[in-house]
């Protein structure tokens, strides 16, 4: 009983140690602080996208849903994501309007399955990144690898610090990286643009076992 | 003037009665018995079909190209080519498909929803519904075509789909159309061309390895 008083305060603090350092994700290895940077966050999609068309694969928890998804701009500063099968049944139907300091979703339809959890969360919000204007971004914090020169941008919004890092020797976003307590790590990796829309996306939460692939259709 | 006048009334009567507007069928017992009749006689079917899928709200739609196969008692090819390359065999009580090459097997006995939308499928492709208890099913009819519209009473079906809308050429009365509505006005219309039935289909078209 003596030998349990002693051991477990240690065991607890080398816990509690252990879920800080895994809580704390370390996505700016290696990379310093650029000072007097004006660099701002350039947007995914192009200024005067309309919209796109993508076939997709979400996987969540082990389940597979195929089908497209497309990315309509219905105004200005508001755009709907809508996911559905090939056979045209939907899966989800988001609407996204920015204009303000947090972003305002809209939640047409989502199917029951995956109206559970984060999930759906989860989704709206890396959504909201991948469309965004970044106007909200007015103090970004712009860092670049030491090793591989990559630029690498810091910014808040909703409460959520992001890091986009800009593709190798490009102006492009490349990847988006954000932590969230109640949806874990979220990463978009955009493997490539084709007249300035990303023709290969991909969205992975490994909390929830999420992967979303896009893949541009051209029409 | 009198020209202008004749014009006018023309184009007002366009519009009060289009074409293609649908009337209600009193009494359907002979176009039930008729539907009846051609969906026991056709065996197999292979068509081309053109889907687009609306979204009304957003005032968009989503078109795609494909080639399907149909032979009783039950077996399905559904297959997209345009924009994308996708396949969906049923046969064997399995629901298969492929998607982009990778092929998926599932057991249509074991997931409801599977063997919902192979049931809705077979009875919408073939016609035959006339006798299907778990739809409200009215007739319609214009100058081309008899309409079947057909509302669900399940609730698992209901929240997916509010209507299926069937359209029967009237000479051939094979199905020339499918409408799929959803809850909120969006739907997906199915359009079939280059339509063959009763030819002899490979077993090769309803394998997906």
């Amino acid at each position: 009983m003596q030998l349990f008083g002693k051991i477990f305060p240690k065991a607890l603090l080398f816990g509690f140690l252990l879920s800080i350092a895994s809580c704390s994700p370390n996505y700016l290895k290696n990379f310093k602080l650029l000072n007097n940077s004006d660099l701002k966050i350039p947007t995914i999609f192009n200024q005067d996208y309309q919209k796109s068309l993508y076939k997709a694969n979400l996987n969540i928890i082990g389940k597979e849903l195929s089908g497209v998804l497309l990315f309509k701009r219905t105004n200005k500063s508001g755009f709907r994501i809508v996911f559905m099968s090939e056979i045209g049944l939907k899966y989800f139907d988001f609407g996204i309007e920015y204009g303000g300091e947090e972003f305002l979703a809209r939640t047409y339809y989502i199917m029951p399955a995956l109206n559970s959890g984060e999930v759906r969360n989860i989704l709206i919000n890396d959504f909201s990144i991948l469309l965004s204007d970044f106007k909200a971004n007015r103090n970004p914090i712009v860092y670049r690898s030491a090793e591989s020169k990559r630029i690498a941008v810091e910014y808040k919004d909703n409460g959520q610090a992001y890091i986009c890092f800009r593709q190798n020797g490009g102006n492009r976003i490349g990847e988006v990286k954000w932590k969230s307590k109640a949806g874990g790590r979220s990463v978009i990796t955009i493997d490539a643009f084709s007249d300035g829309i990303p023709s290969g996306i991909e969205i992975t939460n490994k909390k929830y076992s999420l992967l979303l692939k896009l893949h541009l259709i051209e029409q | 003037m009198r020209v202008i006048s004749i014009s006018f009334l023309l184009l007002l009567f366009h519009f009060a009665y289009p074409q293609s507007a649908f009337v209600q069928i009193g009494d359907a017992g002979k176009l039930k018995a008729e539907i009846k009749k051609h969906s026991e006689e056709v065996n197999s079917i292979k068509s081309d079909f053109v889907q687009e899928k609306n979204l009304s709200m957003l005032e968009e739609s989503v078109t795609s190209e494909g080639r399907f196969f149909f032979r009783k008692p039950g077996e399905i090819r559904w297959g997209y080519s345009k924009p994308y390359e996708y396949v969906i065999v049923v046969a064997d009580g399995k629901f298969r498909i492929s998607n982009e090459g990778k092929v998926s097997v599932f057991d249509i006995g074991s997931n409801q929803m599977f063997r919902q939308i192979s049931d809705m499928i077979v009875m919408a492709i073939s016609g035959d519904f006339v006798d299907n208890e778990e739809f409200d099913i009215g007739f319609f009819e214009n100058a081309d075509f008899y309409l079947a519209e057909l509302k669900p009473h399940a609730r698992q079906i209901s929240d997916m789909l509010s209507a299926i809308k069937i359209y029967f050429d009237k000479t051939s009365m094979d199905v020339k159309k499918l409408k799929f509505i959803e809850p909120g006005d969006d739907y997906t219309l199915i359009v079939f061309k280059n339509y063959q039935k009763n030819i002899d289909l490979k077993d090769s078209e309803f394998i997906l390895n």
